[in-house]
C-alpha cells in the first residue's frame, strides 16, 4: 500500500515515516503543505495519507475536501494538535477515516494504524 | 467595558485559562518527555502590562500564534537561547543536531515551531469546547529577537485591539532546566463569550 505523508514539520514527517517502517507501507512521498499533497494525490493515488490541519498555503481540512474529490478512495488519517470536537467532527465529515492528537507517540500511532488498516482489509 | 467584568465572569474565565494552562503544561511535557509545572500565572486588562516582558537572556526566540475564527487574538511561546538549547539537546536526535546541512537546520528550527504548535492549541482547544466557539490557531512563526526588541514586538500586537484581556504563565522544567514564557491576548470578544456561557 503506498502512504503519503502530509505535515509542515519535518520533524513529523521524520516521526511519523519513522514509526510506520513496520508496516508493509510504501512512502510514496511526503508533503509540507495541502498544495503540495494534492500534486502528489492527483499523480501517484496512494492508498493511505496522514494529514496535519495547521499548515500553511492549504489548511488540511480544506486539503481534505479536495482529496476526497480527486481519489475518494484514499484512506486519510488526521494527525493534528488541534483536539477540539469541532474540529473532530468537520474532519469526520469531510471522510477522515482516522483522528489523532499531536504530540503523538509511537505506541498511539501504530495502534491507530492497526485499526485504519484492519478496516480496510 | 473590560473594566465593568463582573466577579462571577472574571472567576470563570480565570478557571478557563487555568484548565487551557494545564492542558498546555500536559502538552509540553508529553513532547519534552519531562515533568514541567506552571508559574506566575498572571491576568490582566492593561495594554501596557503585556509589554512588560523581561529576559535575561541576549536573543530570544518568540514563537506567535495568531487566533482565527470566531475569536480574535494571539499567543506568543518564548524561549532564551539556553532553553533552544537544552530542548533540542533532550529531544532531537543528534544526526539532526550535528549535521550541518540547510535540511537539518531547518528542521532544529521547526521544532520549535511544531512544539509551539502543539501547546497553543492544547489551549485553543480547551477554549472552543468550553465556549462552543470555532477557533484554530494560524501557522505559527518563529522570530528570533534581541531582548530589547520583544515589549517592542508585543506591544505592536495589542495596537489592532480596542481593548485587551491577557494572561501570562511561565513554564517551569523540574528537570529539564527551562523556563519559557507563554503569553496571550485576546480583544474584548473573549469576555462577550464568557458572559454568554454564564
Amino acid at each position: 500500500m503506498k502512504l503519503l505523508i502530509v505535515d509542515d514539520s519535518s520533524i513529523m514527517r521524520r516521526t511519523i515515516e519513522k514509526n510506520l517502517g513496520d508496516y508493509n507501507l510504501e512512502i510514496i512521498g511526503t508533503a509540507s503543505n495541502g498544495n503540495a499533497a494534492l500534486e502528489i494525490v492527483k499523480e501517484k493515488k496512494p492508498d493511505v495519507i496522514t494529514l496535519d490541519i495547521t499548515m500553511p498555503e492549504m489548511d488540511g481540512i480544506t486539503c481534505l475536501e479536495n482529496i476526497m474529490e480527486i481519489h475518494p478512495s484514499a484512506k486519510v488519517m488526521i494527525i493534528t494538535a488541534l483536539s477540539d470536537k469541532l474540529t473532530g467532527l468537520k474532519a469526520l465529515d469531510k471522510g477522515a477515516r482516522g483522528f489523532m492528537y499531536k504530540p503523538v507517540n509511537a505506541e498511539d500511532l501504530k495502534k491507530a494504524f492497526d485499526k485504519l488498516l484492519k478496516r480496510q482489509e | 467595558m473590560l473594566n465593568n467584568l463582573k466577579e462571577n465572569e472574571i472567576e470563570v474565565a480565570t478557571k478557563l485559562i487555568n484548565g487551557g494552562l494545564a492542558m498546555a503544561k500536559s502538552s509540553m511535557e508529553q513532547i519534552l518527555q519531562s515533568p514541567i509545572t506552571l508559574k506566575k500565572v498572571a491576568f490582566g486588562i492593561d495594554k501596557e502590562d503585556v509589554s512588560k516582558f523581561r529576559s535575561e537572556a541576549d536573543n530570544v526566540s518568540l514563537i506567535k500564534t495568531e487566533l482565527m475564527g470566531d475569536l480574535k487574538g494571539s499567543c506568543f511561546l518564548v524561549f532564551s537561547e539556553s532553553d533552544v538549547e537544552k530542548i533540542n539537546k533532550a529531544c532531537l536526535p543528534a544526526d539532526i543536531l550535528n549535521d550541518d546541512s540547510p535540511e537539518s537546520k531547518m528542521m532544529i528550527l521547526g521544532f520549535l515551531t511544531e512544539i509551539d504548535n502543539m501547546v497553543a492549541a492544547a489551549v485553543i482547544t480547551e477554549f472552543a469546547n468550553f465556549l462552543g466557539v470555532d477557533i484554530f490557531g494560524n501557522v505559527p512563526s518563529l522570530h528570533v529577537l534581541n531582548k530589547n526588541k520583544v515589549n517592542e514586538f508585543l506591544a505592536n500586537e495589542t495596537t489592532s485591539f480596542d481593548s485587551v484581556i491577557h494572561f501570562k504563565a511561565i513554564f517551569k522544567g523540574e528537570e529539564l532546566d527551562i523556563s519559557p514564557d507563554f503569553i496571550w491576548i485576546f480583544n474584548e470578544k473573549f469576555m462577550d463569550k464568557i458572559k454568554e456561557v454564564l
